[in-house]
C-alpha cells in the first residue's frame, strides 16, 4: 500500500484557511456580514489575504498547550520557592498592580474585540487569524491572573481588579482607549489595535515590562511575558499585514486608514505614558529610561515603519513631534499626577531615593534639574516634616484619553495645556490638539464618555461627594491600598520579611526608607 | 465631521450636561505658575455663590499646602475665562458673572509666582 503524501505547510494552510465560507442564498451577504463595509474600505479580493505564519488551528492547539504546560510549572516553582521574597524590592510590586489593573483587563478586551471582528469581516483567511488572535488574548488574560494571584496572598491593592476596572478614575484611560476601539467598525479595531498598538507600540509596553521584571526579580511575570511574546510577534505581523492589506485593495482606502493612524497612534502614545512612568519611577532597578525607550522604539523603529508605508502614500502620524518633545517631561508630570492624587490610587506612591534622581538628572538633563528634581525635594521635606502632599480636589479630565489634564504645553513645560472643544452648546476639555483632533473627527462619540470627576459631581459614584468617599467606593481602604508606600502595611511587611532572611542571600533593597 | 454608523442616525446627548447637576454648576480653575497642583481642579458650586466665597472657602483651603496660598490676595488677580481676558466682580455670584457650565478660569497672582523660579 502506498504511503499518503504529507501535505506541506502551504498547502496545508491553503486547505484549512480557503473554502471554508461560502456565498449565502437565503440571506443577502451583506445582511450575514453588515459591518465590515460601512466604515467605508473597499476589498476587492480577500483571497489576497495572506497570513505570514500560515499558522492552522490544529498546529495553534498544540503550540499553545505546550507554552501553557512549560508556564504552570514555573509558576508551581516560583510559588513553592517564596518567589515574592525575591524581588528587588516592594515598591516594584506597584508597578505589577498597576498592570494587574490597568492592562490585565485590555487583554480581555482584545480577546472581545478580536472574536467580534472575527465574525465581521467576510474574508474566511482574515477570520482564522483573527480568532486564533481572540484566543491568545483570552490565554494573556488568563495567565496574567494566574500569575499575579500568587501576589495577591502578600500585597494589598491587588484584591479587586475588576471591580475597579470600572469604576476607578485612573482606570478609565485604558478602558476608555479600549472601548473607542471595541466600539469602532472591524477595519478601525484592527487598525487601532493590532497595527496602532501591538506593531507599533507594544514594544514599549512589553519589553521595559517584561524586562524590568526580569530585572527586578519577578519570575512570574517574566515567564508570562515570555510565553506571551511569541503570540505577540504573531499579532504584530497581522497587524502589518492587515493595513498593507487595506492600502493595496483600493485607493479610497489611503485616506481613511491615515485618519486611523492618525487617532490610534496618539491615543496609544497617551495611554503609554503609565507604561513610562512604571519604567522611570516604580522599578527600583531600572532598565532603561522613558526617553531612551521612546527614542529607540518609536523615533528609530516606529519611523522607519511609517517611512516604508511612504510607498501607499501614508505618511507619519499627526503629532508625533510633540510625543518626541514630551519625552522629557512626560513621565515626570505623570508620577507627580499620581503622587499627588494617591487617596484614590490601587496602588503606592513615594519620592525617589537620591540615587534615583541622579539617576534621572543623567537621563533627563536640565529640564529635570532646574524643574522637577526641586519639587521633588520639597514633596521630601514636606513628607518629612509630617505634611505628605495630597490634591484631593478631582481634577479636569481630557474628553478623549480621559487622563487628568496634567500635559504642559508643546513649547513650553511651565504652562499648562487645555484645549476647549464643543459640540451641541456643551463645552469639553482636551490635554492636547492630538485629542481635541480626535474630538472633533467623532464629536457625537466623545461627549457620551462617562468622565469620573464629573461622574463624582452629580452624585453617579456611589453618592461619594469627595475623594475619600469615592475610594471607599473603589473598595480601597485608606493608606492600606492607597497613598504613601513609605510606612504602608506593603513596606512594613517587606521589611520584617527581609530581616527574617538568612543572611548570606540578603539583597540590597534600594532603601526605601 | 460626523461618525460613520450603521442605522439611520447617531445621536447622543452630552453625558455631562447642565441638567444633571440639580440648578448647580461644573467648572474649571486652574491657578497659574503654581504646577505643584498638577492640574485644574474640578468644581461642583451653586450659581449662587459669590466668587470671592468660592475663592476664600473653596479654592483657598484646597491650595493650602503651596507656600504661596497663604499669602494670596484675591483681589490682586488677573483672571482669563475659557483662554480670554476677562474681569469678574468678587463679589457678584458665579451666575452674575457670567460664569457658566464648563467654564474654565485661569488666574494669575503676580509677584507670587509659584516656587523655584519655574512656577513649581
Amino acid at each position: 500500500m502506498a504511503k499518503a503524501k504529507r501535505i506541506g505547510l502551504k498547502e496545508k494552510y491553503r486547505l484549512m484557511t480557503r473554502g471554508l465560507d461560502w456565498e449565502t442564498t437565503y440571506q443577502p451577504m451583506d445582511e450575514v456580514f453588515p459591518y465590515d463595509k460601512y466604515e467605508g474600505i473597499k476589498i476587492l479580493d480577500w483571497d489576497k489575504w495572506e497570513d505570514p505564519f500560515r499558522l492552522t488551528m490544529d498546529a495553534y492547539w498544540k503550540y499553545q498547550s505546550e507554552k501553557e504546560r512549560k508556564l504552570y510549572a514555573i509558576l508551581d516553582a516560583f510559588e513553592q520557592n517564596n518567589g515574592h521574597l525575591n524581588i528587588s524590592d516592594a515598591r516594584y510590586m506597584n508597578a505589577v498592580k498597576l498592570w494587574l489593573q490597568a492592562i490585565t483587563p485590555l487583554e480581555y478586551g482584545a480577546h472581545r474585540g478580536f472574536a467580534h471582528v472575527a465574525r465581521s469581516l467576510r474574508g474566511a483567511g482574515a477570520r482564522v487569524a483573527l480568532q486564533m488572535q481572540s484566543v491568545d488574548e483570552l490565554r494573556h488574560a488568563q495567565t496574567q491572573l494566574h500569575a499575579f494571584s500568587y501576589y495577591n496572598k502578600y500585597f494589598n491593592g491587588m484584591h479587586g481588579f475588576a471591580h475597579l476596572r470600572d469604576r476607578a478614575w485612573y482606570l478609565s484611560i485604558p478602558k476608555s482607549f479600549f472601548e473607542d476601539a471595541l466600539s469602532a467598525g472591524p477595519f478601525e479595531f484592527v487598525t487601532a489595535i493590532s497595527f496602532s498598538f501591538e506593531y507599533v507600540l507594544t514594544n514599549l509596553l512589553f519589553m521595559p515590562f517584561v524586562s524590568g521584571a526580569a530585572y527586578n526579580g519577578d519570575m512570574a511575570t517574566t515567564t508570562f511575558g515570555f510565553s506571551a511574546q511569541s503570540d505577540e510577534s504573531r499579532h504584530m505581523t497581522l497587524g502589518l499585514e492587515v493595513v498593507k492589506f487595506m492600502l493595496e485593495q483600493h485607493e479610497d482606502n489611503v485616506p481613511i486608514v491615515q485618519a486611523w493612524l492618525d487617532k490610534w497612534f496618539w491615543r496609544g502614545y497617551r495611554l503609554l505614558g503609565l507604561v513610562g512612568t512604571m519604567m522611570d519611577y516604580m522599578l527600583p532597578k531600572k532598565v532603561m529610561s522613558w526617553k531612551e525607550a521612546w527614542e529607540i522604539y518609536w523615533e528609530e523603529n516606529g519611523v522607519a515603519l511609517f517611512n516604508d508605508l511612504a510607498r501607499y502614500g501614508i505618511r507619519l502620524p499627526k503629532y508625533h513631534e510633540v510625543a518626541s518633545k514630551e519625552k522629557h517631561r512626560l513621565t515626570h508630570e505623570l508620577w507627580h499626577t499620581l503622587y499627588q492624587f494617591g487617596n484614590a490610587l490601587g496602588f503606592h506612591t513615594w519620592i525617589p531615593d537620591d540615587k534615583e534622581l541622579d539617576w534621572m538628572s543623567e537621563k533627563y538633563g536640565d529640564l529635570f534639574d532646574t524643574m522637577y528634581r526641586p519639587r521633588l525635594l520639597f514633596l521630601r521635606e514636606q513628607e518629612e516634616a509630617g505634611k505628605r502632599f495630597y490634591n484631593n480636589r478631582l481634577p479636569m479630565v481630557c474628553q478623549v484619553c480621559q487622563i487628568p489634564i496634567f500635559y504642559t504645553e508643546p513649547d513650553d513645560p511651565q504652562t499648562q495645556c487645555v484645549r476647549i472643544v464643543q459640540w451641541a452648546n456643551t463645552k469639553h476639555h482636551c490635554c492636547s490638539d492630538g485629542c481635541a483632533d480626535i474630538f472633533n473627527l467623532e464629536p457625537e462619540k466623545y461627549v457620551q464618555a462617562l468622565i469620573p470627576p464629573q461622574q463624582v459631581y452629580r452624585g453617579e459614584a456611589g453618592g461619594a461627594t469627595n475623594i475619600f468617599e469615592y475610594a471607599e467606593w473603589l473598595h480601597l481602604e485608606k493608606d492600606v491600598d492607597t497613598g504613601e508606600y513609605r510606612g504602608s502595611p506593603d513596606h512594613r511587611n517587606w521589611e520584617a520579611w527581609q530581616a527574617e532572611q538568612p543572611t548570606p542571600q540578603a539583597r540590597k533593597t534600594g532603601k526605601a526608607a | 465631521m460626523t461618525v460613520k454608523h450603521l442605522g439611520d442616525e447617531y445621536v447622543f446627548e452630552s453625558e455631562n450636561r447642565e441638567e444633571r447637576y440639580g440648578g448647580d454648576i461644573n467648572f474649571y480653575i486652574q491657578w497659574e505658575q503654581h504646577l505643584l497642583y498638577a492640574c485644574p481642579s474640578a468644581y461642583r458650586a451653586p450659581v449662587a455663590m459669590t466668587l470671592r466665597d468660592f475663592m476664600e472657602t473653596m479654592f483657598r483651603p484646597d491650595y493650602a499646602a503651596h507656600p504661596d496660598t497663604a499669602k494670596l490676595d484675591v483681589d490682586k488677580l488677573e483672571w482669563k475665562r475659557d483662554q480670554r481676558p476677562w474681569q469678574p466682580d468678587l463679589d457678584k455670584s458665579l451666575k452674575d458673572n457670567g460664569i457658566g457650565h464648563m467654564d474654565y478660569l485661569q488666574i494669575r497672582s503676580p509677584g507670587l509666582e509659584g516656587m523655584h523660579g519655574v512656577g513649581n
